[in-house]
């Protein structure tokens, strides 16, 4: 009901204090563009930064970011979206897979991306995202088990909170290997933790 | 709230390197936990920062427009209800009125089936109508049920009151042209003999006209002649001259108002399909045009053209082209057509031997041999391309040449044109075109059966 309430007296020029989820239940409802642009503004970025990093040229990546607009004015109204954010993700990418598929001699950019279509997956990627702080003594463990140049990025990552930057210029290596570092000490985290738990559960 | 464009602005700051170490940790952490971040990041590495919010700008703007395009587009639902209420109302509105009209003409429509001889079916109709509505005359369907007729001339009898009388109306002379057209004509009867003046017309061999005249409703009634249901004959003849009674060649015989026509072959001849009733003409250059009605007869007709008495230059013909006699510099000899024209030779070389000093002219003896029949006939082809070609399409004073080459079929028709030089599109189209409308060749013969022949040809045209 306050939900409503709120809806109504806010004016046009006040809606970016919407959430995602106002602004698309008054889409479904009136089926305003504008509010649908609204919502996509707020994420336009990162869409054009997937469509790059799979399409890899400006262009074609301009183009995509419209066209998954298009797809938006059609699919909103038709899914139960949770999170929108994840949702766009979702489509974003998917779009970008399907359009290279079709473009048969993009083989080989093809391959490159193994893993396929894109569901909605949790929020929760790896749990060291969330506070470090609470880790389980699971964790604690896998760390201490990763290799020594994984171990150091993950300390002085997530532990002794400098940027990228810093890492790189402390361990001598690029800010590009730093960054793959910390994503190959996840990636070995999740499947050691998990390769715990399956063992503690039994 | 503002925590989206916070985003933004920082990947944009982070991006351009404005941001402290402390910020650069702080956006780096939320990259991390954020997949679509992440994802975005990898792709936004791949251009400059001053690219990345350059882009992100045109794409908001982009969006902005695309929006507003639909927004004009887009009817809202209201409208669109109300244009199709507005459409029905229409729509009622017009079968109302159309309905209602039915209903206001008290007087019958009589229709009048006209058939004439087997071997001629010419069916037309006669039907009495409102003044202000014709009957569809394009429709194929344009004879109306005998039960019709029946009908509405029982009609006519009941109804004797009023004097309905029917006038004949006769062109002078009728003119078939383009399918459907309606000829009037009116006929004289009255109201008690309807039924006999009827059948008479029915009868009659010629389109009838009925038209009823009577105190205050005047009807028209037309004849509707659908072309289509007639039965084209082929009348056939040969067009000679009149001065020496020789054939003539590649005489245009083209039916008034079609768009289709022939040409006399090489012996004069010619085959066309016609309507009885129409116009044929024919005409030649150098020659007075003939025009012939066709009549109900099968016969050959024969043409006979008188020359034109026009005088034009004095026109050379040369081996390479055609020149005024003014603008040439080679050696000349006229000979004038007069003195051609004593000689009874069937073609102009046999008209020219002995003419010209200095130039023998021979005929080879052999005959019904494919090959020398040709080489006469190539050049006589030839120069019937020559003159037939719409001088416009070429360009003035300059020599065009086509090396052409083209089949003839055992029947003497003249197929698959080949033109292997590099002339103008247009100039290649006039000279295909030529070449189609050309007068049948006569089949070749080898071993006394009939063959198709492949001909090239070397065509030099200059105008």
């Amino acid at each position: 009901m306050l939900n409503c309430r709120v809806l109504f007296s806010k004016n046009k020029a006040s809606k970016s204090t919407y959430s995602d989820e106002q602004l698309i239940l008054e889409f479904c409802k009136t089926k305003h563009l504008d509010t649908l642009g609204e919502l996509y503004n707020r994420y336009l970025h990162l869409v054009y930064g997937v469509c790059l990093k799979y399409l890899k040229n400006r262009e074609d990546s301009q183009d995509a970011v419209i066209q998954i607009f298009e797809i938006l004015v059609n699919e909103v109204p038709k899914h139960k979206i949770r999170v929108f954010k994840s949702w766009l993700h979702g489509v974003s990418r998917n779009f970008c897979l399907m359009k290279l598929r079709k473009d048969a001699s993009v083989k080989l950019q093809q391959n490159s991306f193994t893993d396929d279509f894109f569901v909605e997956k949790e929020f929760l990627m790896h749990p060291i995202d969330e506070n470090p702080a609470d880790l389980t003594q699971l964790l604690q463990q896998c760390i201490a088990l990763l290799k020594e140049k994984q171990k150091q990025c993950i300390q002085l990552f997530y532990f002794e909170q400098k940027c990228y930057r810093e890492i790189a210029l402390e361990l001598l290596i690029e800010e590009k290997q730093v960054k793959s570092l910390v994503q190959n000490a996840k990636r070995n985290l999740k499947i050691c933790v998990q390769r715990k738990e399956k063992v503690s559960h039994v | 709230m503002f925590k989206y464009l916070f985003t933004y602005e920082k990947i944009k700051r982070y991006l351009k390197d404005l941001l402290s170490d402390e910020e650069r940790y702080v956006v780096e952490r939320e990259i991390e936990k954020n997949p679509f971040e992440k994802e975005a990041m990898e792709g936004l590495e791949q251009i400059s920062p001053e690219e990345f919010a350059w882009d992100v700008k045109q794409l908001q703007s982009q969006i902005e427009t695309y929006n507003n395009h639909k927004k004009s587009m887009l009817f809202l639902p209201q409208f669109q209800i109300a244009a199709g209420l507005l459409l029905l109302l229409t729509i009622g509105f017009l079968l109302f009125s159309k309905f209602s009209n039915i209903k206001n003409v008290s007087k019958p429509i009589v229709t009048i089936e006209n058939q004439l001889e087997k071997d001629t079916i010419h069916t037309e109709v006669v039907s009495i109508e409102r003044k202000k509505e014709l009957p569809n005359a394009n429709s194929s369907k344009s004879l109306y049920d005998r039960k019709a007729v029946d009908a509405t001339l029982d009609e006519i009898r009941e109804n004797k009151n009023g004097g309905v009388v029917f006038e004949e109306i006769t062109h002078e002379d009728p003119q078939f042209s383009d399918d459907d057209k309606i000829i009037e004509k009116k006929l004289p009867i009255t109201v008690t003999d309807v039924v006999e003046s009827v059948q008479k017309v029915t009868n009659a061999e010629s389109e009838a006209e009925a038209r009823v005249i009577k105190n205050d409703i005047s009807m028209d009634a037309t004849v509707i002649s659908n072309e289509k249901e007639r039965v084209t004959k082929n009348y056939s003849g040969i067009v000679t001259a009149q001065t020496d009674g020789l054939p003539l060649p590649g005489v245009t015989v083209k039916i008034k108002g079609m768009q289709k026509g022939t040409v006399t072959d090489f012996d004069g001849q010619y085959n066309v399909a016609a309507n009885i009733g129409d116009t044929i003409e024919f005409s030649a250059v150098g020659f007075e045009s003939e025009k012939i009605i066709v009549s109900n007869t099968e016969k050959l007709t024969n043409i006979l053209l008188q020359e034109n008495l026009e005088v034009s230059d004095e026109t050379v013909i040369i081996g390479y082209g055609k020149a005024k006699k003014q603008e040439l510099t080679g050696a000349v000899t006229s000979v004038k057509t007069e003195k051609l024209k004593e000689t009874r030779s069937v073609s102009f070389e046999e008209a020219l031997k002995g003419k010209v000093q200095g130039v023998a002219i021979t005929e080879s003896k052999q005959k019904s041999d494919a090959k020398n029949d040709i080489s006469t006939t190539k050049e006589n082809f030839k120069k019937w391309v020559y003159s037939h070609l719409n001088s416009e399409v070429f360009k003035k004073n300059t020599l065009y040449e086509a090396e052409v080459s083209f089949a003839i079929t055992k029947k003497g028709k003249l197929k698959d044109v080949v033109i292997k030089n590099n002339l103008p599109l247009a100039v290649k189209k006039e000279i295909e075109r030529t070449l189609l409308a050309s007068p049948k060749w006569n089949g070749a013969l080898s071993q006394g059966k009939k063959v198709t022949q492949q001909i090239d040809l070397k065509l030099e045209m200059s105008f």
